[in-house]
This record gives structure tokens, sequence and C-alpha cells, in this order.
């Protein structure tokens, strides 16, 4: 299905009216839903600074953080394993399953998870992942990859999930026209699953150097259940999530619900420290933190560093204009939208990744919500600039020398551009616009091209202002 | 055979990341480092704004987000309460807590996870008035006991209310410094908006949350 050009699959989208519904629902929703909040906190504005301050820190300094949690994840009786790409991270939570002889495995929502691909390997191996974050679960019936990073199943309708769910589950003649029937039917079936699962996995949204501690944010309960009910507990997460102190964390999670659906903080918001010890009345008899690489090392030295602070909100994409009409699946990638445009071909290097940095008006839209001011369009545009020097055409090269040629001679530009502007204006005649134009059928298709009015404005200037020729006749603006 | 790679993953990636920054060696002190770096630093939310009645706040907050709110009442009224409230045959759990012994409870039936219509009565930590959320510790109750009863309910004294997250960290630290396994802060009855992004109230968590709020002891200037 996913076919190497993202014009195409955007085309598609378009043309998707399921697809054009589902968006249509969520469009404005969210974007409604996060102004109400901080329009109802008058701290906002400072709140992104220090959010902001908290990510700029915890970078600088990473290698510090990094081995202090790790000493104390193992002080606490917990281990930490390393991997370095998306193979590496497989291989280690299927040897901890097996080790835990495990066959049935629960799991929150983790977009490392996704990024390495986990639960294909999982079942390849004999262990079945049971996802149960509602939106995972359903995509798991589709057989889908996610379309948004915390709205998964944003692109299914209402219809399409009962169609899933009559499917999948053989519970005879019942009433699923309503979303209450959905989701409680979902929470009838997942919950067996919670209480047999050996192993759990769920991701992490900050890691607390301070005391190696995980946290997790949600609003289901499912990543709760999924953490501290099983005998194993696996966190699948990147080494670029931890952040110095529990104060630090706050300030993070202080923007990052107002900013994902405009709620003053998740329902549930767990800060797990290790295995259970003599002094906790429950929990997991091991804790494991998986950090992934996959290049991040490689963007942490590079000018793209600050795309690594960010908290995983999915404001950028909500308020997306290209996002909002294409989804998350025209990007082909866990990470879709203005975030995902930047730390895709980052993370893959694949040459076709370099569409989604193009797939932007530079509206600016994402930087302006983003909770902790990542400059979004500038990193795009720095990934055109790279794009540019390894890629362009041959035919492309030679159009833009000689658009710079011309742009560096006034007096032949002025030739130029006199002569086409004389040419449209005597093409579009009395009717004053041009319905057809060779080669510019991309605008033409849908809306003709208005005709020039006569003169070009510097020949207009020179003739309403004589006497100025000589001095302002041939100035290079 | 498998830590030996491992240990050469942990090393490349930890020198990668070192290279990516102004040293050129890891620490042999992590402690000390981190201690210099990261501890002793001034409370930036001290810059954000005071709540002028914090329980009032804490209140607010809490019913913004679907939370049932009750008293301030004494304790000893939380069974009567429970019984005009809880269907007949719908299982009790009350969490083993000092806070919540020697009281009269109508029935303590244990937790059944798969009953749609049982209760659980927990007792929590502290409040954070910013939020209107709950602090629940693994070292107090079991962490199943806030997950799996439909209805829950919190007893929560308003003295132990605190206005931000980072004043409950700094009271949290004292007396032990080590955390316990699981911190839990919970805002409201658990909800989804998986399904045409329409919020639904009752997803894999609670349906319900009540708060039962209690008077504490005189308080302290903090």
């Amino acid at each position: 299905m996913a076919e190497s050009d993202f014009l195409l699959r955007a085309r598609d989208a378009l043309a998707d009216t399921s697809l054009q519904a589902a968006l249509g629902k969520a469009g404005e929703g969210f974007i409604d839903k996060r102004l109400a909040a901080i329009d109802a906190e008058p701290d906002f504005e400072l709140m992104r600074d220090q959010a902001r301050e908290v990510r700029q820190r915890s970078l600088k300094d990473l290698d510090i953080y990094l081995l202090h949690f790790e000493q104390q994840v193992i002080a606490a009786g917990g281990r930490v394993h390393w991997a370095e790409n998306p193979e590496d991270m497989r291989r280690i939570v299927i040897d901890l399953c097996l080790d835990a002889d495990a066959r049935h495995v629960t799991k929150g929502k983790s977009m490392v998870g996704e990024e390495v691909h986990l639960n294909p390997a999982l079942e390849a191996a004999g262990i079945t992942p049971w996802e149960t974050d509602l939106g995972e679960y359903i995509l798991q019936l589709a057989q889908e990859p996610p379309s948004h990073i915390v709205a998964p199943a944003l692109h299914k309708t209402r219809g399409q999930i009962e169609n899933l769910f009559r499917d999948a589950h053989a519970l005879g003649e019942r009433d699923l026209s309503v979303v209450k029937s959905i989701v409680d039917e979902a929470r009838a079936v997942i919950r067996e699953r919670f209480l047999s699962a050996d192993v759990g996995i769920t991701g992490a949204n900050l890691l607390i150097a301070e005391t190696g501690t995980a946290v997790l944010a949600t609003n289901e309960g499912n990543g709760d259940l999924t953490a501290c009910l099983p005998r194993t507990h696996i966190i699948t997460t990147s080494f670029d999530r931890v952040v110095p102190t529990w104060e630090d964390a706050s300030k993070i999670i202080r923007v990052l619900a107002r900013s994902a659906t405009g709620q003053p903080i998740t329902t549930y918001t767990s800060f797990f420290s290790g295995p259970a010890s003599t002094v906790d009345k429950d929990g997991p008899e091991a804790f494991h933190v998986v950090l992934l690489d996959n290049s991040r090392s490689a963007v942490l030295a590079s000018e793209y560093r600050e795309i690594l602070h960010c908290i995983r909100c999915g404001a950028c994409m909500n308020h997306c204009p290209v996002y909002q009409s294409v989804g998350g699946h025209s990007y082909n990638s866990v990470y879709p939208g203005p975030m995902g445009a930047v730390l895709s071909p980052l993370l893959r290097g694949a040459p076709q990744d370099y569409d989604l940095a193009n797939a932007s008006t530079f509206c600016g839209r994402c930087e302006a919500v983003c909770p902790v001011r990542i400059p979004l369009p500038d990193l795009m545009r720095r990934l055109r600039n790279r794009e540019s020097r390894e890629f362009t055409s041959p035919r492309k090269r030679l159009a833009l020398a000689a658009f710079t040629a011309l742009s560096l001679r006034p007096a032949w530009y002025r030739r130029v551009t006199t002569t086409a502007v004389c040419m449209l204006a005597w093409l579009a005649g009395a009717r004053g616009r041009l319905r057809r134009l060779p080669l510019m059928d991309g605008w033409t298709r849908f809306r003709d091209l208005p005709a020039p009015q006569g003169r070009s404005f510097q020949s207009r200037w020179r003739k309403s202002r004589p006497g100025n020729d000589t001095r302002h006749g041939d100035g290079n603006t | 055979m498998a830590t030996l790679e491992g240990d050469k993953r942990r090393a490349r990636i930890l020198g990668a990341v070192l290279a990516a920054g102004s040293r050129d060696r890891l620490s042999t002190d992590i402690a000390a480092d981190f201690q210099r770096l990261a501890v002793c630093r001034p409370p930036a939310e001290a810059r954000l704004r005071t709540f002028d009645d914090t329980v009032k706040h804490f209140c607010q907050q809490a019913g913004a987000s679907s939370a049932e709110l009750v008293g301030p009442a004494e304790i000893g009224e939380l069974p009567a309460w429970l019984a005009s409230r809880v269907d007949a045959g719908a299982s009790i759990a009350v969490s083993p807590q000092p806070e919540l012994a020697g009281i009269a409870w109508p029935r303590d039936t244990g937790l059944d996870y798969r009953q749609r219509q049982g209760w659980a009565v927990v007792a929590a930590r502290a409040g954070i008035a910013e939020t209107g959320s709950l602090c629940f510790s693994s070292r107090e109750q079991a962490s199943d006991r806030l997950f799996l009863a439909e209805n829950l309910v919190a007893v929560l004294d308003t003295s132990t209310i605190v206005a931000r997250q980072e004043d409950l960290w700094r009271r949290l630290r004292r007396p032990q410094p080590d955390m316990p396994r699981a911190v839990h802060l919970v805002t409201g009855p658990s909800r989804t908006a998986d399904v045409e992004q329409t919020l639904q109230v009752g997803a894999h968590g609670p349906r319900r949350l009540i708060i039962f709020l209690t008077h504490g002891p005189a308080r302290t200037e903090a």
C-alpha cells in the first residue's frame, strides 16, 4: 500500500471520503480545545519558556543524566538496555519476553515501539501482543499503522470501527451505533487481557535521571494496567527522553496535555521507579528500560538538534493545514505532520522522506503552537537545502541557473518580463483572464489566471515620474 | 555473550552522545556531577502565579475534570454516604490503610476485578491544586485498586493539598529520598476520545471518581 511518492498518497487521501470525514471531525476539535486550555491559563507563555529551558538543559549534559538514570534504575533493582537500531531493540525485547516465558504481552502506546515495528517481530517469535490503548487496539484489528502520535486511529470513522468490532468480537447481536457502546465493549474485551498478560510493554513520555523513573501520561488507564499488573514491565523508549529531576519533569507535564488535548493534565500521570520492593504493596518483579538510538545521537551532534526537544504532544500536526487535508498515512511514517517532516528523514535517511519537508507552506502555525518552541519551518528549510545540494535534477538546476543569471542582470530581467507581460495581456484579450496556459496546468486546471493589465510596474513607474530616469532607471533594488 | 554485545552497544551510544557535547570523557563520579548540575537549582515554578485559596482552586479543577466532590466532612460519615450510593449487590473494597481503619464500612468484600458495579475506597497521599489531582503511592496501596474498580472513592485530607506538582515532590522526598515504585497522579475518571474524537468517560480505569474531602489536623504554616 505504501507508495514511495508522498504526492501520490496525498492525492489518494484527498479522494478518500471516509478519511476526509474523519479528518473533518477531528479538525477544529483539537485546535479549539487547546485554545480554550491556554486561554484559561494566564501563565502559559511562561510555562512554554520553562519547558523549553528544561529540554535544552537536558540535552546539554545528556551523558551525565543518562549515566545517572542508568545507575538509579540498577540501584532500584531494574535493568537498562541499549539499542543502536530497530533490530537491536526488537531482539532485546523478544529475549526479555522469552526469558519471562511470556506467551501474551499487553502493550501501552509506544511510538518507539511502532518505530521499530515491534509487534510483527513479537508475533514471529511466537509471542502475542495485545494492544490496550483503544486507538492502537482499533488499528491492531484493522492491521494498519497509526496516523497520529496522540490519536492513532484519528483516520477511522465510528462506522468503520463498528464494523471492525463486529468482525473481531463474536458477541452476537448488539447495538454499536453510539460511541459509548463501542468503548464499553473494548473495555470488557481488553480487561481480561490486562489480568492474564505475562509481560507489559509501555513507552515513556519522560525519563527522570534523578531517580531512574519513567513517566507515563495516559487518559484511559491502560498504560498503568499494563505497567503494574504483569510480572515484568518493559519500557521501550529513546535516550533523548531524559530530564534531570522531578521538578524538571513537571515543567514538561504542565504543557504536554494542554497542547495535546486541551486538558490541564492527563487523567493518569504515573511515575515508575523500578520493580516492587518489600515496602511496595504491589508491582512487577522485573523492570527493564530499553533505550533506542536509531540516529538520534547523530541528530544530537547536528544542526537539527532542536527536533530532539519534541515532547510528542501532536499540536503541530493538529494545526498543520497539510496534515489536516491528507492525514498521517500520507507521510508513511510513525512520525507524521511537521515534527515528522523533520524527524523522519533524519531517522530513516530515505531520499523520499524529503518530500515531507517539501509538503509545507511554511505558514508557521506549527512553530507558533509548539510548547517547547521548536523552529520547525526553519528545520524543514534546512532539510530542503540539504536535499537541493544532494538531489536536484539537471533540468531543475538549469532552470535555477537561468533564473539566477536573469535576476543578476536587471536590464535583461526587465526585457524578458516586459515581453512576457505584453504577451499574456495580448493572449487574454478582452476577457482579462486566461483559462489555459501551457506549462501552467497545475494552476489553470482549477482557476483562471488573471492577465497582467498592461505594462510592468517598472515601466509604469518610469512613465509616471518624468525626470527620474537617470537617477532611478536601472537601480538595483 | 549477550552482555558483552550489550556493553559494546552501550559504549558506542554513550560515546556518540559524548561526542555531541562539550566533554571528552564519560563522568567517573556520576553522583557528584549530577549533584553539581541538577540538584541546587532555584525553583522556576515560583514565577508562576499563586492561588488565593488552594483548597478552593483544587475543588474547581477537580470538578472540571469530571470528579465528584463530597464534603468536607468527617471520615466517620463516609460509610453512610457509601451505603446511600452503592447498589445492594455491588462489591466494596476498602484499602487497608491506617486512614481507613477502625471505621464501620457497610461491607468489605475485596476487589472484584470483573464486577461491573464494583466500588473501591482508597486514601490519597496528597492533592495538587493546579490540576485538581490526587497523589497515590505504591507504598500505601496497591496500584490495581486505583484502576480496576468501576467506581473509585478517594478520601483526601484538605490539609495535604499543595499548590503545584513541585511542592509535592519536595514533600515526598522527606523522610526517605528514594521514591516508591509507583507514584500516581489521578485527575478525574478514566476517559478516551479515540472514537471520532468524541469524549467518552469510562475507558479502562474507573468510570467514576468521587473525592471525599476531610478536614485534617490544624495546618501549620508551610
